[in-house]
């Protein structure tokens, strides 16, 4: 394992929300977008599921092979069991997706992804309709339910958009901060958002694909610094980053383990920094991604920010 | 043709009201001729060869007890393990001793340790409660053992604490454990979906075929010495059918096991998604291909509603609880409504776990509109469990003709638990509240959801009768039933829940030949002491299989 491949841990998303927020919906574009990852999908029931036939290369009782190296599996009550399904695959998947069931509390599905062996969680995305959200969340059964669920998000989706008027969207979505005011909310309809938003940015050697040409709505950017960051002055800076910022992802130096890469985390607000491999050979340097919604992430501002988090200028 | 055998005995109770008492039942085969007296049953005898069997003379003849509600794989998963609980538990091959206190504690997993044979053997203690025995630590067991595994499971089994040679075992790394959210490896701690990496490493040990055989076994003993003839699996195949179906037929279908099993299964697989409704019931229909003499499957299913009572996740209604609550829901109600609908309108009898009353809302809620939908009687939609319930809720019941199964055992052994804890006096004494289901006359059965509690119907029984509380008082009295209503729950209403009425629960000429032989008349011991009552043994379908007595 090299500095750039990271922990080594395949990192896990949980997708949550209630019955027919459009869960599958969102799964069905990961599974088709060329986004170039190995999924390992892991859902309850493939009956909702919409895969292309023609993509399917295997479909042995709970797991479907497709074409694009994505593998699908069903929970079937043991998600134990179905995560180690997936880590006993020849070739290791780049990422696992699980499908909360509609009534999970898909903070309790992530604990799974936080502690299984070999694995590392994500982040928690929340899918939300906009249509209903709100009155199942006065609902005589499952009002807990779904208010858990939206409160467990790191990125909440608002899905449905299509079939919201503008100051409909509004109201769902004033009342959706105030339901999970620690999530950064998103608008969809038909989960039209991109993989590297959803799931994170791939490291893919030196030069990453930025990916948002058909994706105006969001941006990444990039940056790279030479000096330790202090570890503390690092967190505060980025847990005040703006709403705009969706993920970051980064190997980061630091001066207080100067021996070890980094990896730094960020989904929603959901922040992580972790020791990851020893430098070794390589120089140590830091390199952090950032994904936001455009134009509401200033790349010079963020590159301040990171800057004043770093104990010595030579950018 | 068989001859006809007729067991005389001090009492024969029928439950059958046009005949409830007698003294002598003749049998021939697996069926009952009649039941009466020797001098009412001579047309009979003069007209076939008989014998007389006077071995119950002494005893009282019952119709053979039934737990339609209890998890013959889970039991065989616990009974190899080691009990240490707070309360008694009487199992055939051991009298477990109540645990108190926490060195009390300390000293019966000693005690344990030095009994077992083999020294790597790993201990798995069952029974382990806070409230009781204090908080366990994986120091605190590197004092029982550093060499042997030894792992304390929670009584309600959501927490287990484990020593350093467990850890070992396992073989699985400090700082991976400790990743985990909810493992605490210093403590040695797992809980919640911390279990699920616990059992991970333990699932080759424990459900390895030999053990689980043996597991069985004990089941098929504690079943046995329960007096029970008839038992309802309400979750076949819940760690896995294909692995335990081989298991099961192996260790029960055999000649010298004196009771049947009905086979309820999940009517889908938890969790929910999008249901095809006629895989569902060719999936169903075809697991009675596989029915042997003593395990059936038939036209009765399993739903859930809302989380385990015992973990606490019960979904309440108003007021909630006293502390801060979140239910659960096993099953999201659209697509238990989906499902409800797809089984009931191919005429299958539904049962639904229900622990809090909002799981019972569900349930009747749904029964409600699908009654609107397509009206049936004699459905025997069964609320199973009914932890907490209002009384609208069974009034309710008895106008859609539904019935209720229901776990009695919360009142003793978490009344007092639920009253200072969760729901406060006044609903943790209505729990279970069998006194109203019968005002209303809905069909009531009593279960234990062995190992949720003592297979035992007559300590069943004896609490409904009672609500005696573990702590030694009544809870709820005006919820406790009759004598005979509560002698009723474990015999005809168990089998009227099971849809079995036709062929077992009563005595009466035409039936199975399933009895329960007491030492002592349940009638004349009274309700406060039906737990105590001698169970001689039984007799399954015509023959007497006496109880092997201990020592």
């Amino acid at each position: 394992m090299t500095a750039a491949s990271g922990s080594g841990r395949i990192p896990v998303t949980v997708i949550g929300g209630y019955l027919g927020a459009g869960k599958t919906t969102l799964i069905n574009r990961l599974l088709a977008d060329g986004h170039g990852r190995r999924l390992a999908v892991l859902v309850n029931d493939f009956g909702a599921l919409d895969i292309d036939a023609r993509l399917i290369t295997a479909h042995k009782g709970d797991t479907i092979n497709l074409a694009n190296g994505c593998v699908c599996c069903t929970i079937a009550d043991a998600l134990g069991d179905a995560l180690d399904k997936v880590l006993a695959m020849t070739s290791a998947p780049d990422q696992i997706v699980i499908e909360a069931s509609g009534v999970a509390n898909p903070a309790k599905i992530a604990m799974y992804g936080q502690g299984w062996p070999g694995l590392r969680l994500d982040g928690i995305v929340t899918v939300a309709d906009g249509e209903s959200v709100r009155t199942r969340a006065d609902d005589k059964f499952v009002a807990a339910t779904v208010r858990q669920q939206l409160a467990a998000a790191d990125l909440l989706i608002l899905n449905k958009t299509d079939l919201l008027a503008e100051e409909q969207q509004t109201a769902v979505c004033h009342w959706l901060k105030q339901q999970a005011p620690d999530a950064r909310l998103l608008a969809a309809s038909f989960g039209d958002l991109p993989a590297a938003v959803l799931l994170g940015q791939l490291y893919s050697g030196d030069g990453h694909r930025d990916g948002f040409a058909a994706h105006d709505a969001y941006r990444t950017a990039s940056f790279q610094f030479s000096g330790p960051f202090d570890r503390e002055r690092l967190a505060a800076r980025i847990k005040a980053w703006p709403a705009g910022v969706l993920r970051a992802k980064g190997l980061v130096y630091l001066d207080d383990d100067p021996g070890y890469a980094h990896i730094l985390q960020l989904v929603g607000r959901r922040y992580s920094l972790e020791q990851g491999p020893a430098w070794n050979g390589d120089t140590p340097a830091s390199r952090v991604v950032v994904i936001g919604t455009d134009p509401n992430i200033d790349p010079e501002w963020l590159r301040g920010s990171l800057l004043s988090a770093c104990n010595t200028n030579l950018q | 043709m068989e001859k006809i055998t007729v067991y005389t005995a001090r009492a024969v109770r029928t439950m059958e009201p046009s005949l409830p008492l007698a003294n002598a039942v003749a049998v021939r085969g697996d069926r009952i001729i009649e039941v009466g007296s020797l001098e009412s049953m001579q047309p009979w005898l003069q007209a076939h060869p008989h014998t007389i069997d006077d071995r119950f003379a002494e005893h009282v003849i019952m119709p053979g007890f039934i737990d339609p509600h209890l998890h013959p794989s889970m039991a065989a998963l616990l009974l190899p393990m080691h009990f240490t609980t707070a309360l008694e538990w009487k199992l055939p091959w051991q009298d477990v001793p109540s645990t108190r206190g926490h060195n009390e504690f300390l000293d019966r997993l000693k005690e344990i340790d030095q009994n077992m044979e083999d020294p790597d053997e790993p201990l798995f203690a069952w029974g382990h409660h806070p409230i009781w025995h204090g908080e366990m630590y994986r120091q605190t067991l590197n004092g029982i053992s550093a060499t042997r595994p030894v792992i304390v499971w929670h009584r309600g089994f959501h927490t287990l604490v484990v020593n350093d040679a467990t850890v070992e075992w396992m073989g699985l790394d400090e700082v991976e454990g400790e990743r985990h959210p909810q493992v605490n490896m210093a403590e040695g701690r797992f809980f919640e979906t911390g279990l699920s990496l616990a059992f991970r490493y333990f699932n080759k040990f424990t459900l390895a075929p030999k053990r689980f055989a043996d597991g069985l076994e004990r089941l098929r003993q504690v079943v046995h010495h329960g007096g029970h003839t008839t038992i309802g699996d309400m979750a076949a195949g819940m760690f896995d059918l294909e692995m335990e179906w081989p298991a099961l037929v192996k260790a029960l279908e055999r000649d010298d096991t004196p009771f049947r099993v009905q086979m309820i299964p999940p009517a889908m697989p938890l969790g929910g998604g999008k249901k095809e409704g006629a895989k569902l019931i060719a999936r169903t229909v075809g697991l009675r291909e596989r029915n042997t003499h003593r395990l059936q499957f038939y036209d009765h299913i399993k739903l859930f509603a809302d989380g385990g009572f015992y973990a606490g996740l019960m979904q309440l209604g108003p007021p909630g609880a006293i502390e801060e609550h979140h239910g659960e829901w096993m099953t999201p109600p659209e697509t238990f409504e989906d499902v409800a609908r797809t089984f009931w309108n191919e005429g299958f009898r539904i049962h639904v776990h229900c622990t809090g009353d909002m799981g019972v809302e569900l349930a009747l809620d749904t029964l409600e509109k699908l009654q609107w939908e397509r009206p049936r009687f004699n459905h025997r939609f069964t609320i199973e469990h009914f932890g907490v319930s209002t009384p609208e809720q069974v009034r309710r019941m008895a106008d859609l003709g539904a019935c209720a199964s229901v776990n009695i055992y919360y009142v003793h052994e978490l009344g007092d638990a639920y009253w200072k804890n969760k729901l406060g006096h006044e609903r943790a004494s209505q729990m279970s509240r069998l006194g109203t289901l019968a005002r209303h006359g809905v069909p009531t059965a009593v279960h234990t959801d062995f190992t949720m509690a003592p297979a035992l119907p007559l300590t069943s029984a004896w609490v409904a009768a009672t609500r005696i509380t573990e702590a030694g008082h009544v809870m709820g009295p005006e919820e406790r039933l009759t004598l005979d209503q509560a002698m009723r729950a474990i015999t005809n209403e168990a089998a009227y829940v099971l849809g079995l009425e036709h062929e077992i629960g009563t005595i009466r000429a035409g039936k199975k030949a399933d009895f329960t032989i007491l030492e002592q008349d349940p009638y004349e011991v009274g309700a406060e002491n039906l737990r105590e009552i001698p169970i001689w043994g039984t007799v399954f379908e015509g023959r007497p299989f006496p109880i092997k007595k201990l020592k």
